[in-house]
């Protein structure tokens, strides 16, 4: 479960005296404004929005990876600011980037070391990496170094990783933008089971209204730092595009 | 069991990463090959008789700077290791993967750096391995017990200084701009080449303020002259001083610094 409170996010200044060393931008940006979400358990919940919406901010918030300015978040019951650790074992994020991996290191060695870091033994790790792997289709890609990845199998990985810790909240930044039609298709079809199955709450960051239609029961539309619309689904995916297009002023 | 595992898991990933770079990682034990026959043939150079300043510690050049090199070696690394491994997970783009699972960032910080504290003491061994095998190099036995404990804290001290370092990466976003400036001063004022007592007295008085400087005072005393724990006690007493102010702060600097930066939302940035 997600919930949020008037959340809001400026990147300012920092603080004297590290404005004197530390490089940033001189006049604040205020990256969200009074976001208020609810998100129930087994719920997938789309954010949808141009670029520079705050879409990624506002899931490095809930993955405690950025510290709100204001409002009050609630991951899984867990206070974001005063609980972090607690939203950390209970948070998988997948954050769409090709980097975050040890390139030199195959798929396998990357997800047992980041199992490792959940505290599991040798074995367990090793038991959970190969869980992981298959259920991103990566089982037969499991000891290949991650160089030599394309960039879908890449994201999927990094999926994989989110699934570690078999996490009650999902977080997925563009899931799908680098995978072929299969893979983005097989990947939905995973995030609906863990969602009806395993009720794991999903937060689902895309730039594609086709995308949010297909897996997600609400969408938010998010422009400027601002939730603009909050839409119901299933709709008919003309029916989202064209309120999405309206929210944005497109 | 949990911190165990988290450890075992950077080591493992560390291991496997420093297999697939064999001959840098080769290279780091190799050197202290070419090294420890230098530090013997300038030991040649210097007679016992000529220097009183060596004598407390046996009156040996050659073991005197040994032990020096060794001792700084392995200390200056343990402090560089953290800030290091921080920057390295920056450039790569995986510190915000590792920080978001549920080890603490202190746990990550330590774990990360472990593999090449291991390395940094496998080499200051070898230093002292090959100078027994080699060069003559007279350890006492009866000291080893009390070079233990000493290392120990020095070890802990040299990591906190590595920490506080490490939390000016995460806010600077810059490569380790403190390790660097410590183990020079170090070098200058802790003994490593010389003893302290050859310097002017205000460097001698400044030396004392030096972590470096007790650290290899004991392990000279325990390792040359087979000094115990008693006989090292106001040493030993100054590091765990050093430790208790140094590990305190540089855990709330590094907490101060990754709130900082999530203030800032540039923890995965470099």
């Amino acid at each position: 479960m997600i919930e949020t409170w008037g959340l809001g996010k400026t990147f300012g200044p920092p603080p004297w005296p590290l404005g004197l060393v530390v490089p940033s931008a001189r006049r604040p940006v205020r990256a969200l404004h009074d976001v208020t979400l609810r998100l129930d358990q087994g719920e997938i919940v789309g954010l949808l929005g141009p670029n520079g919406a705050g879409k990624t901010t506002l899931l490095r918030i809930l993955a405690t990876l950025v510290l709100p300015s204001e409002g009050r978040v609630r991951v899984n019951e867990a206070d974001i600011v005063r609980d972090s650790a607690s939203v950390r074992r209970a948070v998988g994020l997948a954050a769409g980037q090709e980097r975050g991996f040890y390139w030199r290191l195959t798929g396998m060695e990357n997800l047992e070391f980041f199992a490792g870091l959940l505290g599991l033994s040798g074995a367990q790790a090793r038991r959970r990496a190969a869980e992981a792997l298959s259920a991103m289709d990566l089982e037969d890609h499991a000891h290949q170094t991650v160089e030599r990845y394309s960039a879908g199998m890449r994201q999927r990985l990094g999926i994989a990783r989110a699934l570690l810790g078999k996490p009650r909240v999902l977080l997925l930044d563009e899931p799908t933008r680098s995978m072929d039609q299969n893979a983005a298709v097989r990947t939905h079809g995973i995030i609906r089971r863990l969602a009806t199955e395993s009720g794991v709450t999903v937060l689902l960051a895309t730039h594609q209204p086709s995308e949010a239609a297909a897996l997600c029961r609400r969408v938010a539309i998010l422009v400027n730092g601002a939730v603009r619309d909050v839409i119901p689904t299933p709709a008919p995916e003309g029916g989202l595009t064209e309120r999405y297009r309206s929210a944005v002023g497109a | 069991m949990v911190l165990l595992h988290r450890f075992a898991a950077f080591l493992k990933r560390d291991y496997l990463l420093a297999r697939a770079s064999r001959l840098a990682f080769g290279w780091q034990l190799l050197s202290v090959f070419f090294a420890a026959p230098i530090l013997f043939y300038m030991g040649r150079l210097i007679q016992p008789a000529t220097s009183r300043h060596l004598a407390p510690f046996g009156g040996d050049y050659f073991a005197f700077v040994t032990i020096g090199v060794a001792v700084f070696g392995f200390l200056a690394a343990t402090m560089a290791a953290p800030a290091a491994a921080i920057r390295h997970e920056q450039m790569i783009g995986t510190l915000e993967a590792v920080l978001i699972t549920p080890a603490s960032p202190h746990v990550v910080v330590l774990g990360a750096s472990l593999w090449n504290i291991i390395v940094a003491i496998l080499q200051g061994a070898l230093y002292l391995v090959l100078g027994v095998l080699i060069f003559g190099l007279e350890i006492r036995g009866t000291g080893l017990l009390a070079a233990a404990l000493v290392s120990l804290v020095a070890v802990g001290t040299f990591a906190a200084l590595g920490m506080l370092s490490t939390a000016l990466v995460v806010i600077l976003r810059h490569g380790d701009p403190l390790s660097g400036l410590i183990a020079a001063g170090s070098a200058l004022l802790g003994g490593v080449f010389y003893p302290t007592t050859v310097l002017p007295q205000p460097l001698q008085r400044l030396s004392e303020f030096v972590p470096l400087t007790h650290a290899l005072r004991a392990l000279r005393l325990a390792l040359l002259q087979g000094h115990g724990v008693s006989a090292l006690q106001e040493e030993l007493s100054i590091l765990l001083l050093f430790l208790g102010v140094l590990g305190p702060l540089a855990t709330f600097a590094l907490w101060w610094a990754i709130r900082q930066a999530k203030t800032a939302g540039t923890l995965g940035a470099y």
